[in-house]
């Protein structure tokens, strides 16, 4: 609102003084009658203006999002271009205007001609006006909240007009040269943070693509969404994470503008003086963003959190990547390659990292914790397969160590688990192969234990826990195996009839995982998430009973998910117990305690069906799944430091 | 300069200042007297602004007949006419003997903007033998991936969506309705719900506390309701001309999970950041949206790929609530979401093709279940004749 009310105000009140000098002029030279054509071509002035400016703005709205960006991004300019012309005009010309108007009033009037005269005040409403039309349209644009701009580009007209008045009938004096140097700072601000915001509109419609690394971020100064925040980027086109072309873009206009419209009045600005240090600075400028955003370009650069590397037919890109020790993001475009849709990072034959199934276009992220040292970055397909990465900087050893530890003992586990699912699950396909329907039942419940242990990190494998896990409804019908397909035949149908494929399936599948987890790339934050997802999984269908709806063994798998939570636990808990003991022992505490709420359910070496629970004891276990559920989803922030 | 002169350029001034201001707060909140009109080409409560309150009831008929169901559509017409205008349906104490006409509980308060918006299920048509009058684009909705709908709360005969500012007005509305409706239609089901409004064009949010709606169709924009949303006599029948289709879809939000769901993960599932509803790569609310900067499963990314003039055919008015109907039985659970509902020109190619994107892909699927299903022809509005006089005549 502010910028608009400036605006309004400045022109408002140029185009008044000139209109008022003439007015006055007209008077004092007995030209009376020349007044009222003279305030007609005024309003026609002011009304073509409207036209322009609301012209502008249907135009810019009528327009796809690409061209949209690229109209604003003229607009921007011209707007800038016009205030940085006007101010200039008036620091030169300001204390002669009054005289060269009438001078030119006279040189009309003396030519006889009243329609000069009008065409004068015309002409000077019409540039004054089409200048703020064409700015209110810009700040328009970058404003979050348009009507009240519009609000207040009223208000500053109007306050003009007054003021404008009330110079030229006498009594109120403004320090003219005062007001034009304080409200040209002000719109100096304004205009750099349109130059600014050219820069940002010109890259959203696409026209270049260079020095887009993000100079700073001040979300921590400025919060996104904020009042001040609003003010910031609606006043002065600061964005809250600007790049190193928007900051270098607002510099190299304001820097200069500003000392400009501050020199002394009175000493004359030596252009060439000036030019020759604009360009100076310039110069300098550009250097320093080249070498903050440069350096990394011939090595893939990040901030240190997020590298973005690509994937193109020739090669990884860029061949030889360079990121600190600890925490790092992948971010993984796939630039134009068609031969080439993976991109693994490579320690030595053992996958750290990778993206999968990346198309032409996409993007796809994935993070590692790495220590110093020397990588491979894999490309399969490409022209040139493989890539260095550097690893710099010094690790927190004891850290890195725990964590290898961590993962280490999660990846036995998994192996164990994975191994006894093929075990069991070879078994359960031999009882239906034999037809022996009553054995088949009695083992489908222990055959899924150790899939439902390791179930997220199944999941991570896209179609695999479709095909295993789907229940009836959650794929296709026409598609629909696994174990719950073979619960239905054998619960529901009472056969083993048509069972055979699936099972023999379902047994490969079982051998997929197993080859999978053997090299799954695991991180500690991934581990104590997958405890996190293991009781959501209690919480959504084990203890509501849709999870095994025919043969109704839910109990089974409601424990397995239990163990594979408290497996997790335990990788992670020499960490644990370092960062947040009081954590580990409340979280054991709850482990405890949800053993003990599903002892009234245990029969033999099982558990009753679900079908014997009534609400009051789907409470009780839901009460303790609660309780366990909140202290773990603390964990991951606890073991990542 | 004289004082008087003074005076009047500050009296100036001031009123230049007053008309700014004026048109500054033109986009301010509407106040709670406020009245929707009921009759129009269309019908009102749908591209009205949202209210803040919900009472939505769907009926099934119990009579055959259809000069019962005539009699019953001019009956409401009446009554909601009365009703959204602020007015009672008849003296509270008119006959000692007689039950009172009008319950009673919205005496003293205002209008609050009452809508009441009418729908006709595919089971309508069967029912009064209008079967040739059905629109195509009524065809059922499929069963997506993972639906979990419970029968009894899902379709029915006809509905009525009933939304006002203050929750006793629109309870008032729908169970007056209702009372009218007894021996010719029978209540089914009912979905309360709520919607926080921030006011002043900022976008509400849902119960997992994202903006809803940021990139939602603009109902004030007569082209693209056109386009999307106002059923046109070409497209098959005519007596709906003006009229709209609507999906309602009552979604449970597994909230005690994604209360416990890291930040990161939340936003990463939607696209947006949560604060200010910034897109991935964006700054603000509004910034445009680059898919190429969302993860390919994202919900807003699937919701409305942005391929072009496809995908912009797609899109619909999305009018939905928050609801939180207690604890899920014998579960420490909440049952609690959003009570989804959607304005469409066609269903088959708007809500069906988008739903079936999210519940292959979305990730967001882990928190959610759709518990309800609901599709209804929404007849046009009334211009001074009764709802679905076009069809029933």
């Amino acid at each position: 609102m502010i910028p608009a009310f400036v605006i309004g105000l400045r022109e408002g009140l140029e185009a008044a003084l000139i209109v008022g000098i003439i007015a006055a002029f007209l008077a004092r030279s007995g030209r009376r009658d020349a007044l009222r054509p003279m305030w007609l071509g005024v309003l026609a002035a002011v009304g073509i203006c409207l036209a322009v400016g609301i012209g502008l703005q249907v135009a810019d709205e009528a327009l796809p999002q690409r061209q949209q960006e690229g109209l604003e991004t003229i607009i921007a300019v011209v707007a800038a271009g016009a205030v940085t012309w006007m101010i200039v005009w008036c620091r030169r010309h300001g204390p002669r205007m009054k005289s060269m108007i009438e001078t030119d009033a006279a040189d009309a009037l003396a030519n006889g001609s009243t329609i000069a005269l009008v065409g004068m005040a015309f002409f000077a409403v019409l540039r004054e006006g089409l200048e703020t039309a064409v700015f209110l349209v810009a700040v328009f644009q970058q404003s979050a909240r348009p009507v009240a701009s519009g609000g207040g580009a009223v208000l500053g007209i109007a306050v003009a007009a007054v003021l404008g008045y009330a110079i030229y009938r006498g009594g109120a004096r403004i320090n003219l040269a005062r007001f034009f140097r304080i409200t040209g700072v002000v719109l100096v601000l304004v205009a750099a943070g349109l130059v600014s915001s050219a820069v940002h509109t010109a890259h959203e419609a696409g026209w270049f693509d260079s020095l887009q690394g993000q100079a700073a971020d001040l979300t921590a100064v400025i919060e996104p969404g904020s009042v001040p925040q609003a003010l910031v980027t609606g006043m002065f086109g600061i964005q809250t994470q600007p790049t190193v072309g928007e900051v270098l873009a607002w510099l190299l206009y304001a820097i200069p503008m500003m000392a400009y419209v501050l020199w002394p009045s009175g000493r004359r600005v030596r252009t060439r003086a000036a030019a020759a240090t604009a360009a100076t600075l310039a110069l300098v400028l550009l250097v320093a963003a080249g070498c903050g955003s440069g350096s990394g370009s011939g090595g893939g650069s990040g901030d240190g959190k997020v590298t973005e590397v690509s994937i193109t037919n020739q090669g990884c890109q860029p061949a030889t990547v360079k990121v600190p020790a600890g925490d790092v993001t992948f971010k993984v475009t796939n630039d134009g390659a068609d031969q080439v849709t993976e991109y693994e990072i490579l320690d030595g034959d053992h996958i750290l990292g990778e993206v999968e199934n990346l198309p032409d276009g996409l993007t796809k992220s994935f993070s590692l914790s790495l220590d110093p040292g020397t990588f491979t970055t894999f490309c399969p397909g490409a022209d040139n397969e493989k890539g260095t990465l550097e690893v710099g900087g010094t690790a927190q050893v004891a850290a890195s160590a725990a964590d290898k530890q961590a993962v280490a003992q999660y990846r036995d586990y998994l192996i164990a688990q994975t191994a006894l699912l093929v075990k069991r699950t070879q078994a359960f396909r031999d009882a239906i192969a034999a037809g022996d329907i009553e054995k088949a039942k009695q083992l489908y419940p222990t055959t899924r234990e150790p899939y439902e242990r390791v179930e997220p990190v199944a999941e991570s494998f896209g179609d695999l826990d479709p095909l295993m896990d789907a229940r009836a409804g959650d794929v296709p019908a026409s598609t629909w195996e696994g174990f719950h397909k073979l619960e239905k035949l054998l619960w529901v149908d009472n056969t083993t009839k048509g069972a055979m494929p699936i099972a023999d399936r379902l047994v490969a599948n079982t051998l997929r995982l197993q080859g999978l987890v053997q090299s799954v790339p695991l991180q500690t934050a991934q581990i104590a998430n997958g405890a996190k997802s293991l009781l959501d999984e209690v919480a959504a269908s084990k203890i509501t009973g849709e999870e095994d709806r025919y043969s109704h063994t839910d109990l089974w798998d409601f424990q397995a998910n239990v163990d594979g939570a408290k497996a997790a636990i335990v990788a992670v808990t020499p960490i644990l117990a370092k960062g947040d003991p009081e954590l580990l022992s409340e979280i054991r505490q709850r482990f405890t305690e949800v053993d003990q709420s599903l002892d009234p359910y245990r029969e033999g070496s099982g558990y009753v069906l679900y079908t014997k629970l009534n609400d009051t004891d789907t409470k009780k276990l839901s009460e303790s799944i609660d309780a366990l559920a909140q202290p773990i989803s603390e964990v991951a922030p606890a073991v990542l430091q | 300069m004289s004082r008087r002169r003074l005076l009047v350029l500050a009296g100036g001034a001031v009123g230049a200042a007053a008309a700014g201001g004026a048109i500054a707060t033109i986009d301010g909140r509407t106040a709670v007297t406020d009245t929707v009109e009921f009759h129009g080409d269309h019908q009102a409560g749908i591209t009205t602004p949202q209210q803040a309150h919900l009472r939505f009831a769907a009926f099934d008929l119990t009579k055959a007949s259809r000069d019962d169901v005539s009699r019953l559509m001019r009956q409401w017409t009446a009554a909601a006419a009365l009703m959204a205008g602020g007015r009672s349906l008849g003296r509270i104490e008119s006959n000692q003997w007689a039950p009172p006409i009008d319950t009673g509980e919205a005496d003293g308060l205002p209008a609050a903007r009452l809508t009441v918006t009418l729908g006709l299920g595919p089971t309508f048509f069967d029912r009064l033998g209008l079967e040739s009058q059905r629109p195509e684009q009524l065809a059922p909705v499929p069963h997506f991936a993972a639906d979990a709908l419970v029968p009894g709360h899902s379709n029915g005969d006809l509905c009525l969506q009933v939304c006002a500012d203050d929750p006793q007005i629109a309870y008032h509305a729908q169970r007056n309705l209702t009372r009218i409706g007894l021996g010719t239609v029978a209540l089914r089901w009912t979905q309360s719900g709520f919607l926080g409004l921030p006011g002043e064009g900022r976008t509400p949010r849902n119960l997992m506390g994202f903006k809803d709606g940021t990139a939602n169709l603009d109902a004030s924009d007569a082209g693209l309701m056109r386009s999307n949303v106002w059923a046109a006599a070409s497209d098959g029948q005519t007596w709906i001309a003006g009229g709209s289709y609507l999906v309602s879809r009552r979604v449970r939000i597994r909230i005690e999970a994604w209360d416990r769901t890291p930040i990161g993960e939340q936003e990463s599932i939607f696209g947006r950041r949560k604060g200010n509803g910034a897109p991935f790569g964006g700054s603000s609310e509004h910034d445009r949206v680059v898919d190429s900067k969302l993860p390919a499963d994202a919900h807003i990314r699937l919701a409305n790929p942005r391929t072009g003039a496809a995908s912009e055919r797609q899109r619909i008015l999305r009018r939905g609530y928050n609801f939180d109907d207690g604890m899920a039985p014998g579960l420490t659970q909440s049952d609690a979401g959003l009570f989804f509902l959607a304005y469409q020109r066609d269903p088959r190619i708007q809500f069906v093709p988008i739903q079936h994107r999210l519940a292959s892909s979305d990730r967001l699927n882990e928190y959610i279940q759709h518990t309800s299903s609901g599709l209804w022809a929404v007849p046009p509005g009334t211009a001074g004749g009764y709802l679905a006089e076009p069809l029933l005549t």
